[in-house]
């Protein structure tokens, strides 16, 4: 279902559009951006439109620091995540206390999940710095059983899941490199207080693991002990929104917000260059160049995803039978056909092929994440499939695998024998189930594009991308020509030849040259020797741009047909219908400009009328 | 940059903070004649104000300002001094 934005807009409400982008602002926002974002998520949760499509959920919060200025950041994250939060926070100080009471205005909040924030320079007992392991050991277990077993006689009596943080360290190490060995270092302490949080909390009780957000940032980036000092603020102000996205996402977990399936594209996603072009040999993935091992690390964490019950995928434009090449023929793949629970690799629009994939898993859209180098197709997912998480990526493949792991969308709160087993129980379905078919409307899309194409006769300063282009392009190519730099040099100037290069550009950006066309003149005949294009742009109707330059072409030249042929080779199964599709019809009269084995196909130019694009042309 | 500038560009942030439109600082205002300049705003504007111009206030000074007119040289302190 692809659409204009104002088509969209008409199925799902201005206020999905406008969320959406709030949405997506949310994720990269830093605090005081991430403020004003809040104000405007709450007032368009407001509107029914919204309102229908979050969870509400009642959040308790309970902390030692002061939670105030991270309120409002707070609720925008919760919004952002999909729930519809009522807040109630407890007085400043007062944890243990609202935990243990038997009744009180927390036991009426009847919170669904509840939030104990305890700053690092609040946890009791740190011990002497010359402390024996035996004295820090002692504290730590106090310590541990003074956090954990209020929570545990609170979910008891309410039934409340509650959202333990651990701890960040302190800045400053008292004993320098050497407190690395000594039990009572602050440091030391936390680490092991740390741990014993993680192997003694119960089920219902979920750490939040700060301490990986904060090493990430780096604690002195994490934790500002000037706003400490003057509002015992807990976390940084530059640090505030990431806190409340990781918190936001696991409590999104524990109400069932989460992701189910990861869907993925393959070239440029997966591996570096294009199946279809570059053959098995040709992509890049695994030891050998750099950017090899970018894909293949972003590949094992996609296979740790799977270990751990996250569905896997394929959702690409390609050749079916040569995207599974990659899988069974590439010997440092990591990820296998195995581990894909639904593969569609058509050149249908990937909105439809993501519906399909969630029809045959029988999975709602809003458990899907897709996951796409490029941002025309996320961009066309996003807006026909608002429900499917569609992370940005970076245009470095070496970052992918960061950038989908901070956006959180696939936080867990138990690991069981059927996460593990996940994958299995659904190869096991897929094979009773057929991929179900949508339909979409295609020239909204294109037309929301904003294309403008510059087609002009061989250059010189096109020369090598020419010959680099003819010379690689394997699937969207009739004749699959082999030429050297001297041969695009002479059609250049051959005047009985006709030539033609096409670049294309849209609102994302500059596609450059991406496709090539030659021919010549024979008698009343205008015969095209090569056609090709980068897969990049397929779909958009390059093609029809460029059989309405050859009509105009035959027509000032006042020739009577155009001849073109279709060549089979192993992999341009994609164009064997591109001349039919065009208004060509089979040329049985045209065996001696075809080779040996090629298709004619041929085109009258009388009556022929130029085709309908959505591409703008410049000079 | 110039006090005026900086004059300009911390009514800026106030009004986004605050979210009022078309606010005008003078040197001599203080926090109680801005509505909604309280004691949490007043931390959220000198996040604000400290990201804006890439600066950092000392730990005693964050609370301290009397007057917009104390706030802006204080800017210009920490400013000047990169």
């Amino acid at each position: 279902m692809s659409m204009t934005p104002a088509r969209e807009a008409a199925r799902h409400g201005g206020a999905t559009l406008d969320w959406l982008a709030l949405v997506q602002a949310w994720s990269t926002a830093d605090y005081s951006k991430a403020i004003s974002l809040s104000r405007r998520l709450k007032v368009l949760a407001a509107t029914p439109e919204i309102h229908e499509r979050l969870v509400p959920v009642r959040l308790a919060i309970l902390s030692s620091a002061t939670i105030e200025f991270l309120r409002p950041v707070l609720e925008g994250a919760l919004l952002a995540a999909g729930l519809n939060p009522t807040l109630h926070v407890s007085p400043y100080g007062q944890v243990s206390t609202s935990l243990l009471q038997a009744s009180g205005p927390l036991v009426d909040f009847e919170p669904h999940v509840t939030v104990v924030l305890t700053a690092s320079l609040h946890v009791p007992g740190f011990p002497p710095l010359t402390a024996s392991r035996d004295e820090v050991e002692r504290t730590v277990d106090e310590v541990c059983h003074s956090l954990i077993a209020p929570c545990v006689a609170f979910n008891e009596r309410t039934g409340s899941e509650i959202v333990l943080n651990n701890f960040h360290p302190l800045p400053g190490r008292p004993a320098g490199n050497f407190g690395a060995k000594l039990p009572g270092d602050p440091t030391q302490f936390i680490r092991r207080l740390n741990l014993a949080l993680s192997d003694r909390a119960p089920r219902s009780v979920h750490i939040h693991d700060l301490v990986s957000l904060a090493e990430r940032r780096g604690v002195d980036a994490w934790f500002d002990e000037r706003y400490w000092y003057l509002a015992k603020q807990p976390v940084s102000f530059e640090s505030a929104a990431d806190y409340c996205r990781s918190l936001a996402s696991l409590v999104g977990a524990l109400l069932g917000r989460t992701r189910k399936c990861l869907v993925l594209d393959l070239d440029n996603t997966l591996w570096g260059g294009v199946i279809g072009d570059d053959g098995v040999a040709g992509i890049q993935i695994g030891e050998g160049t750099a950017l090899g091992e970018a894909f293949k690390a972003f590949q094992q964490y996609v296979l740790a995803l799977k270990q751990r019950g996250v569905l896997l995928a394929v959702c690409s434009k390609n050749d079916d039978r040569i995207a599974r090449s990659a899988f069974t023929d590439h010997p440092e793949m990591v990820l296998r056909l195995e581990d894909f629970v639904a593969f569609k690799a058509t050149w249908r629009p990937k909105s439809e092929q993501l519906r399909a994939i969630a029809a045959e898993l029988d999975l709602p859209l809003e458990a899907l994440v897709f996951v796409d180098d490029n941002p025309a197709e996320r961009d066309e997912v996003a807006r026909a499939l608002p429900e499917v998480a569609v992370p940005d990526l970076p245009d470095d493949p070496g970052a992918f695998l960061r950038a989908l792991d901070a956006a959180g969308l696939f936080e867990m709160v138990t690991l069981t024998a059927e996460d593990v087993q996940r994958t299995a129980t659904y190869q096991v379905r897929r094979q009773s189930i057929e991929a179900a078919t949508g339909t979409t409307d295609v020239g909204a899309y294109l037309a929301s594009l904003d294309m403008t194409a510059m087609v002009r006769p061989f250059e010189p300063m096109a020369f090598e991308r020419i010959t680099q282009l003819v010379n690689k392009t394997n699937q969207f190519n009739l004749t699959t020509p082999r030429v050297v730099l001297a041969e695009i040099q002479r059609l250049a100037s051959d005047p009985a030849a006709i030539t033609r290069t096409v670049r294309l550009r849209d609102r994302f950006g500059d596609h450059g040259l991406i496709s090539v066309l030659y021919g010549h003149v024979q008698a009343d005949c205008l015969v095209v020797d090569a056609w090709l294009m980068s897969c990049r742009v397929l779909g958009r109707g390059v093609e029809r741009l460029l059989l309405n330059e050859l009509l105009a072409s035959a027509c000032a030249r006042g020739m009577q047909m155009i001849v073109g042929c279709y060549k089979a080779t192993n992999r341009n199964e994609l164009v064997r219908g591109h001349y039919d599709s065009l208004g060509f019809s089979r040329y049985s009269g045209g065996d001696a400009i075809g080779s040996p084995g090629a298709e004619v196909w041929r085109l009258m130019v009388a009556g022929a009328v130029p085709l309908e694009t959505h591409i703008a042309t410049q000079d | 940059m110039k006090h005026e500038q900086i004059l300009e560009q911390v009514s800026r942030i106030v009004a986004e903070t605050l979210d009022i439109d078309d606010l005008r600082l003078d040197p001599a205002m203080s926090a109680a004649d801005i509505p909604g300049w309280d004691s949490l705003t007043h931390v959220q504007i000198m996040v604000a104000v400290e990201r804006a111009f890439g600066i950092r206030f000392r730990t005693g000074d964050i609370a301290g300002m009397a007057t917009v007119g104390e706030l802006v040289t204080r800017v210009e302190a920490r400013f000047t001094r990169h």
